[in-house]
C-alpha cells in the first residue's frame, strides 16, 4: 500500500556518498566484461557495447548528475584499460576520439531521455495511487462511528502514505487554553522536545497548511477542519518533497479529510454529551417535582389535621378526633414510604448494596411480607402456590421481602380493592422463581419493562407515589444476581417473574 | 357552631388524602363536602351539585387547573378558592385574574382555610351595600370620601384614596398587581407595578403605625396586596 514515490528527496539535494557507493561495484563488473569480451568482438565493439548500457541506465539510475558521472567514470576506465594504448589516455588518431566523444554525448541523451519518461511514469504511478488511497481513505471515513476509528484510520493511512511513523495530537478547545493530546493510535511514541513547539503553534493558531519542522529535526503540519485547527500530526523524519507544490497539495486534501472528519466525529460527541445532560436534568427536575408532591401532600394532611385537633370547634364533634388521628398516622406512614423509597434508591444508585446472603426460605419471606401488608390496610386476598421441591434461596432476606413487598402494593394499587393476586414459586436449573400476577389492568404493552425505569408510573391518576417501588426491586434482586422480568399475563393482568439463585448445601 | 345553614363546598384536588382530611375538617364548621378527584369530574359535579364555593387544587394530573377555573367560570359566579404549592406565583396571579376569589398555599392550618373561606363566601354574599368601612381602627365612608384612622380623619390625595378605595372594597382577598392597577389607574397601565409600588408606600406612611411593619396592607409576595381584616388568622 505504501507509495514508495511519496518522499523522493529534491533533485536540488547535492549527490550524497551513499548513492555514488552502488555505482563502483557495477562499474567493476561491466569493466571486468568488457575485458573479457574485448579478445573476442574487439575494443570499438565492446565501447558500444558500453554506450548501450549508458543509454540504458537511465532506467535505474534516478539521478541525472549520477548518469553523468557513471557516463564520466565509465569512459574514463574504457579509455585508460581498453582503448589501445591500453593504460594510457594517449590516442593515435584524432579522428577516433571525436567519434567517441560523439558517440558518448549521444548515448548521455538518449540515457537521459530514458531517465526522463522513467521518472514521469513513476509520477504517473504515484498520483494513481495517491487518488486510490485517497478514496479508500474517503471510503472508510465516511464509514467511522467513532472519533478511535477516525484517529485509527488517519493515523494508518498518513504513516502508509508517508512511509513513517507517525503522531497524531488532538486539540482539545473546551479548555482556556488550547491543549494537545497525543492520541494511542499514533505509531510515534511522544516526544516532549517537541511538545512545546507544537502547543506554540497551537496557540498561534495559524492555519495556512504548511510544512513546518521541530527542533529534532522532525516533521510537522496542521490539521484544518471548517472550524480552524483541529490537531496536528508529528512525522518521525524530515519530509522532503522532490515536486514541492504538487505533492503538498495532495497531501493537504488528504489532512483536510481527516480533520473534517474529525471535527464531525467531535461536534457529534459533543452533542451526545448535551443529550445526556438534557436526561440529567430532566430526570432531576422529575425527581425534584415528584420528591415535593410526595412529601407535601401527607405534609398538607397532617398540618391540616394537626391545627385541626388544636380547634376547640372542631373537637366538639367527638367522631372528628379519632378521624384527624388516623389521616395524620396515614400521612405519616405515606411519608416513611417516601423516605424509605428514597433511602433505598440512593442505595441501589451508589452501588453500596451488599446483600446479607443466607439460606432462606421463599414461604417465611412471602409470610412476612403478606404479614406487613395487612398491617398497612391491603385487604386483596392472596393466592399462594409453593412447589413442594422448592430448595431455600440464597438471599438477603429483609432485601427479598423488601422487594415482594414492593410488588405486591403496587399490585394492590393498581387493582380494583378486592381482586385477587396470585404468587407461585417453583424451582429450575439452579433458580428459585417466583411469580406474581395480579387482576389489573396490566403493563404497557410496547415495552413491559418500562415499569422498572426509575419515575416511572403506570397512571398519573392513581395513588401517588414516587414511581421508585419496582425500580427499587430490580436493583435489590439484581444485586444478588437474580434477574426480574415484566409480562402481562395470556389471561389479562400484569405478571412480574422474580428468578432467584438456589442454596447449595455444598457451599 | 353555625346555627345558619350549612354550605356545600365543592372540593376539586387529586390526592384522595387531602379531600378527606377537609371533609372531616369542615364538617363541624357547617360545611358539607362534595369530592372531585379530576377536574373533568369536578365540572361535572359543579353543575350536578351547585355549590356555595369550590375549593379547586391547581395541580391537578388531567387537565391544567387554570383551565379548570375558566370552563368554571363561564357559567359559575361563585366564590372559589385556589390550593397552590409555594413556589408557584405565576399560576396563582393567572387563576386571581381568571376569576378566583383568593388563594391557600399547601400546607395550610386549619383556621387559615376556615378564614379564607369565611371571607370569600361572605363578600360574595354581602356586595357593596354598605358604604362604610370599618377594619380595626381605619373607618373609611365611600359615600362622604372619608376617612379616619382612631377617630383623626386622615388626608389622601385622589389616587391614594382610589387606591385605598380598591383594597377596601375588597377587603381581606387578596388583590393581584394588575387588578388593582387596571381598577385604579386603566387597563393601560398594567405594566407599572413601580406606582402602585409607590402609592402602597404613601398609604402605608399614612395609615399604618408602623409603616415598615405594615399591618393593615399586606404584601403577597410575588402575587398583590391584601387588606387584612384581622389580626390573627384564627379568631
Amino acid at each position: 500500500m505504501s507509495i514508495p514515490g511519496w518522499t523522493n528527496p529534491p533533485e536540488t539535494q547535492r549527490l550524497s556518498w551513499i548513492e555514488v557507493q552502488p555505482l563502483v561495484p557495477s562499474l567493476i563488473a561491466v569493466l571486468l566484461m568488457g575485458a573479457f569480451l574485448e579478445p573476442l568482438i574487439g575494443h570499438l565493439a565492446v565501447g558500444i557495447f558500453f554506450l548501450i548500457l549508458i543509454s540504458i541506465s537511465g532506467l535505474i539510475i534516478k539521478r541525472f548528475s549520477l548518469l553523468l558521472l557513471t557516463a564520466a567514470l565509465l569512459g574514463l576506465c574504457y579509455h585508460y584499460l581498453l582503448f589501445p594504448p591500453i593504460f594510457s589516455f594517449y590516442v593515435y588518431k584524432a579522428e577516433d576520439l571525436k567519434t567517441v566523444v560523439a558517440l558518448y554525448v549521444a548515448a548521455m541523451i538518449v540515457g537521459g531521455l530514458i531517465q526522463k519518461l522513467r521518472r514521469q511514469a513513476t509520477t504517473l504511478k504515484v498520483r494513481e495511487e495517491t487518488t486510490r488511497l485517497h478514496y479508500v481513505l474517503a471510503r472508510q471515513l465516511a464509514q467511522t462511528q467513532s472519533l478511535e476509528e477516525v484517529a485509527h484510520i488517519a493515523c494508518s493511512t498518513l504513516s502508509r502514505l508517508l512511509n513513517q511513523t507517525i503522531a497524531l495530537y488532538l486539540l482539545k478547545k473546551d479548555e482556556r487554553h488550547p491543549l494537545l493530546v497525543w492520541h494511542p493510535s499514533s505509531s510515534l511514541q511522544e516526544y516532549d522536545l517537541d511538545r512545546e513547539q507544537l502547543e506554540v503553534f497551537a496557540i498561534q493558531h495559524d492555519i495556512s497548511f504548511q510544512l513546518r519542522n521541530t527542533r529534532s529535526a522532525r516533521s510537522f503540519f496542521p490539521l484544518i477542519g471548517r472550524e480552524g485547527l483541529v490537531g496536528i500530526i508529528l512525522v518521525s523524519r524530515k519530509l522532503m518533497f522532490e515536486e514541492r507544490q504538487d505533492k503538498l497539495r495532495m497531501l493537504e486534501t488528504f489532512m483536510s479529510q481527516i480533520a473534517v472528519a474529525i471535527e464531525r466525529e467531535i461536534l457529534h460527541e459533543r452533542s451526545k454529551q448535551l443529550e445526556v445532560m438534557e436526561q440529567t436534568q430532566k430526570l432531576y427536575r422529575t425527581l425534584l417535582n415528584s420528591v415535593s408532591h410526595e412529601l407535601k401532600t401527607p405534609l398538607v394532611a397532617i398540618t391540616g389535621s394537626a391545627s385541626a385537633m388544636l380547634d376547640a370547634d372542631t373537637m366538639r364533634d367527638p367522631t372528628v378526633g379519632p378521624l384527624l388521628a388516623q389521616e395524620i398516622l396515614t400521612a405519616s406512614h405515606r411519608l416513611r414510604h417516601v423516605v424509605d423509597n428514597l433511602l433505598d434508591m440512593s442505595r441501589v444508585d451508589s452501588g453500596m448494596l451488599r446483600p446479607k446472603r443466607k439460606n432462606c426460605d421463599m414461604r417465611d419471606i412471602i409470610a412476612i411480607s403478606m404479614h406487613k401488608l395487612q398491617i398497612e390496610g391491603y385487604q386483596n386476598p392472596i393466592e399462594l402456590t409453593v412447589a413442594p421441591d422448592t430448595p431455600e434461596i440464597d438471599a438477603d432476606p429483609v432485601l427479598i421481602e423488601q422487594a415482594l413487598f414492593n410488588i405486591i402494593q403496587n399490585a394492590h394499587n393498581y387493582t380494583q380493592p378486592g381482586s385477587k393476586i396470585e404468587i407461585h414459586v417453583w424451582s429450575e436449573s439452579g433458580q428459585v422463581l417466583s411469580s406474581i400476577r395480579d387482576r389489573g389492568p396490566g403493563l404497557p404493552t410496547t415495552d413491559p419493562n418500562q415499569v422498572f425505569a426509575k419515575f416511572f408510573r403506570g397512571s398519573p391518576q392513581n395513588p401517588g407515589g414516587l414511581g421508585l417501588g419496582l425500580s427499587i426491586v430490580q436493583g435489590f434482586i439484581e444485586a444478588h444476581g437474580g434477574t426480574i422480568a415484566a409480562d402481562n399475563h395470556p389471561d389479562g393482568g400484569a405478571m412480574f417473574t422474580i428468578s432467584l439463585p438456589a442454596w447449595r448445601y455444598s457451599v | 357552631m353555625n346555627q345558619a345553614k350549612r354550605q356545600t363546598l365543592l372540593v376539586i384536588d387529586d390526592e384522595h388524602q387531602i379531600r378527606r382530611f377537609i371533609k372531616v375538617a369542615l364538617g363541624p364548621h357547617g360545611y358539607d363536602i362534595v369530592e372531585a378527584a379530576t377536574g373533568q369530574e369536578g365540572l361535572e359535579k359543579a353543575t350536578q351539585v351547585s355549590p356555595d364555593g369550590i375549593i379547586l387544587d391547581l395541580g391537578l394530573p388531567d387537565r391544567d387547573g387554570l383551565d379548570i377555573l375558566k370552563s368554571l367560570r363561564e357559567w359559575y359566579a361563585g366564590p372559589v378558592l385556589v390550593l397552590s404549592v409555594r413556589d408557584d406565583e405565576e399560576s396563582i396571579v393567572a387563576a386571581l385574574d381568571s376569576g378566583a376569589h383568593d388563594y391557600i398555599r399547601k400546607p395550610f392550618m386549619l383556621g387559615e382555610l376556615l378564614a379564607r373561606l369565611r371571607l370569600i363566601l361572605r363578600t360574595h354574599q354581602v356586595g357593596q351595600a354598605n358604604p362604610v368601612y370599618q377594619i380595626g381602627d381605619l373607618m373609611v365612608d365611600l359615600a362622604t370620601r372619608k376617612v379616619t384612622i382612631s377617630q383623626k380623619e386622615v388626608k389622601l390625595t385622589v389616587t391614594e384614596y382610589e387606591l385605598l378605595k380598591v383594597l377596601v372594597k375588597h377587603k381581606g382577598k387578596v388583590l393581584t398587581h394588575n387588578q388593582i392597577l387596571t381598577e385604579v389607574w386603566g387597563p393601560k397601565s398594567v405594566e407599572h407595578i413601580q406606582y402602585l409600588r409607590v402609592y402602597i408606600g404613601h398609604l402605608r406612611q399614612k395609615l399604618e403605625t408602623d409603616p415598615n411593619k405594615p399591618k393593615l396592607i399586606i404584601t403577597e409576595p410575588g402575587v398583590g396586596y391584601r387588606l387584612q381584616i384581622e389580626t390573627s388568622a384564627n379568631p
